[in-house]
C-alpha cells in the first residue's frame, strides 16, 4: 500500500459511511425512497457475502439466494412460532444457512469454475422446491405475511419495535458490518490463499495449500452473510415467499458484484447502489424497466469489462500517482 | 527417497503411462526426457499427487503416497513446479514466494527460506515488490522454482523449466539447478530440452508414449546412436 493513496481512501470511507448513516434520515418521512434506501442496504450486506465467493475465490455460488432463504425462514420460525427475540434468531438463522450450506455445498466444492455453477444451480433449485413443499414452515407459495419489526428494549426506556428510519439505520451498520467482515478477510493471508484459490487452483493446491479447507472458510463466511440478508430482509419486508428466495434473486446478487467490480471492496457496493434501486425507482416505467436494466449491464459489459469500480479503479490509481496494486482480478466480466 | 514402481495412467481410453518404473537417489538429480506427449508431466502430476494412478505404487521415503492428497505432499517434502510458470501473475514476487511457504509454520525458517531464495536467484531479490505477470521469461521461472523451494522440500519435481526460454536464460537455470545439487537438494527433471537434462543429471530415463525406453548416464546415452538419433537430435 502506498502513502499517497492512504489519505484519498480514508476520507472515500469515511465520507461513504456518513452518508450512509445520513441518507435514511435524509428520506425519512419519505416512506418510498427509505425503502428503497434500506433495499439497497441489504443489497450492500449480500453482495459482500456474495464477492467473498464470487469475487475473491473465483466460486459463482448460485444457491446464494436459497441460503437467504434458509436464514430468513429459521428465524421467521424462531420468532413468530417459538416467540425467540429477533437478535437471537437472526444468528441462529444466519449459522443455519452457513451449517446448510457447507453440508450441501461440501461436495461441490471440489469441483471448480463452471462446475461448482452448476451444481450450485442444483443446490439452488431443491432448495426452492424445499421451501415450497414444506408449507408447515413456509407456509408454501402463499408465502409467510405480517413478519414483524424486531423490538429493541432499551434499559429505562421501555421496549419498542424497530422501525422506520431506525430499522434503515440497522440495515445500514449491518451492511457496513458486513463489508468490514470481508475487507479483513481478503486483506489477511487467507485472503491471499482465495485470491491465489482464483487465480489457479491447480497450482495453489502444488504449492500445498489446502484448497478444499479454504473453500470451505470462504463459503461458511458467504453463507452466513447470505443467512443474515434473509433474516433482515424477511424482518424489513415483513413478507416472505419461496419466490422472494429463487434462482434470480441469486443471479441478480452476483450481477451487482459483477457489474460494481469483483473481488474490488467498493465494486459490489458500487453494483448494489446502482443496480438495486432499479426496479423501484422505474416502477412507473414498467414496460422498459427490464430493458433499461439490460441495456446497462451490456453497456457495462463492453466498456468496463471488470465492473464499474474494477475498471476506474486502475485508472484512478494511475491519476494518483500509485503503484499498480497486486491482487486485482483479470479483466473478464465474470 | 522416490521409489515409483509400475504406475499406469490412464484419461479415459487413452493411456497416458503404462508401467512406468523409477527410482531417485538421495541428493541426485535425475532427467526425465521424451517428445511432446510422452507423458513427462502426467508423471510428475501423478507424483504430485494431481491425478491418480490406475496401477502402481508411488512411495517417498519408503512411505507409500497412495490416497495422500496433493497439498499433503507438499508438507512431506516434495514439491513440484509445474509446467508454464507456476506463478500468480497478479501477485508480486515476495506474495508468490509466500504461497509457497504455506506449509511452513516457523516464521523464522520462512525468512531463511526467503534468503535462500534470494541468493539462488539475486535477481528476484532486486525485484521483489513487482508484479510477477511483469518478469521476463527467464525470472518468472526462476520464481516459480523458488516458491517450489519455499515449503522446504527434500525432492523437488520440475516440470520443463527451458520451456519458451532463450539459450542464455536455460544457462542461467542450469547454472541455478547446479547450486540446488550442491545444497543437497533432490531433484527429478522433466526436460525436451536433453541437452540441459543431461548437462544437470547423473543419470536419465527416456519416456516415450508412456514407456520408459532407455535409462543410463548421460554419457552413455549420448554414445548410443540409436538414442541420439531418436531422442537426443538437437544436441
Amino acid at each position: 500500500m502506498t502513502d499517497r493513496l492512504r489519505v484519498p481512501r480514508v476520507a472515500g470511507v469515511v465520507l461513504l459511511v456518513a452518508l450512509a448513516l445520513a441518507l435514511p434520515v435524509a428520506v425519512a418521512d419519505r416512506r418510498f425512497y427509505a425503502f428503497i434506501v434500506g433495499i439497497t442496504f441489504l443489497h450492500v450486506l449480500w453482495t459482500a457475502g456474495m464477492n467473498l465467493l464470487s469475487g475473491f475465490t473465483g466460486l459463482i455460488p448460485l444457491m446464494y439466494a436459497g441460503l437467504a432463504g434458509i436464514g430468513a425462514y429459521v428465524t421467521v420460525n424462531l420468532v413468530m412460532s417459538a416467540g425467540v427475540s429477533f437478535w437471537l434468531a437472526m444468528p441462529l438463522g444466519a449459522v443455519a444457512a452457513a451449517v446448510v450450506g457447507v453440508v450441501l455445498g461440501l461436495p461441490a466444492l471440489r469441483l471448480r469454475g463452471f462446475y461448482f455453477t452448476l451444481s450450485s444451480l442444483v443446490i439452488q433449485s431443491a432448495l426452492t422446491l424445499l421451501f415450497v413443499y414444506f408449507p408447515r414452515f413456509t407456509q408454501g407459495d402463499t408465502g409467510i405475511s405480517q413478519i414483524p419489526a424486531p423490538t429493541v428494549t432499551l434499559p429505562g426506556l421501555g421496549t419498542a419495535a424497530l422501525t422506520g428510519v431506525w430499522f434503515e439505520e440497522t440495515l445500514a451498520v449491518a451492511a457496513m458490518l458486513a463489508v468490514l467482515v470481508v475487507w479483513r478477510v481478503t486483506r489477511s493471508r487467507w485472503g491471499a490463499y482465495l485470491v491465489a484459490i482464483r487465480e489457479d487452483d491447480v497450482l495453489t493446491e502444488a504449492l500445498g495449500i489446502d484448497v478444499t479447507r479454504f473453500r470451505v472458510i470462504a463459503f461458511f463466511i458467504s453463507s452466513l452473510l447470505a443467512g443474515m440478508g434473509g433474516a433482515f430482509y424477511a424482518h424489513y419486508v415483513a413478507f416472505v415467499s419461496p419466490r422472494s428466495f429463487d434462482v434470480l434473486t441469486s443471479l441478480n446478487i452476483w450481477l451487482m458484484v459483477a457489474f460494481g467490480g469483483r473481488g474490488t471492496i467498493a465494486g459490489p457496493i458500487v453494483g448494489a447502489v446502482i443496480l438495486a434501486p432499479i426496479p423501484y425507482l422505474l416502477q412507473d416505467l414498467y414496460l422498459y424497466k427490464d430493458i433499461i436494466y439490460g441495456v446497462l449491464i451490456v453497456l457495462v459489459t463492453v466498456f468496463l469489462p471488470a465492473g464499474v469500480w474494477g475498471s476506474l479503479l486502475p485508472r484512478l490509481r494511475a491519476r494518483l500517482g500509485a503503484a499498480a496494486p497486486a491482487r486485482v482480478p483479470g479483466k473478464e466480466f465474470v | 527417497m522416490l521409489s515409483v514402481r509400475e504406475v499406469t495412467v490412464r484419461y479415459g481410453p487413452f493411456l497416458a503411462l503404462d508401467g512406468v518404473s523409477l527410482e531417485v537417489g538421495r541428493g541426485e538429480i535425475v532427467g526425465l526426457i521424451g517428445p511432446n506427449g510422452a507423458g513427462k508431466s502426467t508423471l510428475l502430476r501423478a507424483l504430485a499427487g494431481l491425478v491418480t494412478p490406475a496401477a502402481g505404487s508411488i512411495a517417498l521415503r519408503g512411505r507409500p503416497l497412495a490416497g495422500v492428497e496433493a497439498f499433503r505432499r507438499v508438507g512431506l517434502g516434495m514439491a513440484l513446479v509445474p509446467e508454464g510458470r507456476g506463478l500468480f501473475p497478479h501477485m508480486s514476487v515476495e506474495e508468490n514466494l509466500l504461497m509457497g511457504a504455506y506449509a511452513v509454520r516457523d516464521r523464522a525458517r520462512v525468512r531463511e527460506n526467503f534468503e535462500r531464495v534470494w541468493a539462488l536467484f539475486p535477481v528476484l531479490a532486486d525485484r521483489r515488490r513487482q508484479l510477477a505477470g511483469t518478469l521476463s521469461g527467464g525470472q518468472q521461472q526462476m520464481l516459480a522454482i523458488g516458491a517450489g523451494l519455499m515449503s522446504n522440500p527434500e525432492i523437488c519435481l520440475f516440470d520443463e523449466p527451458s520451456m519458451g526460454l532463450a539459450p542464455i536464460v536455460i544457462g542461467e537455470i542450469a547454472e541455478g539447478l547446479h547450486r540446488l545439487r550442491e545444497a543437497g537438494l533432490t531433484v527429478l527433471l522433466a526436460e525436451q530440452n536433453a541437452k540441459l537434462a543431461s548437462d544437470v543429471a547423473s543419470r536419465i530415463y527416456i519416456l516415450q508414449t508412456g514407456r520408459i525406453r532407455y535409462h543410463d548416464i548421460p554419457e552413455n546415452l549420448l554414445r548410443n546412436p540409436e538414442v541420439v538419433e531418436g531422442f537426443l537430435s538437437v544436441y
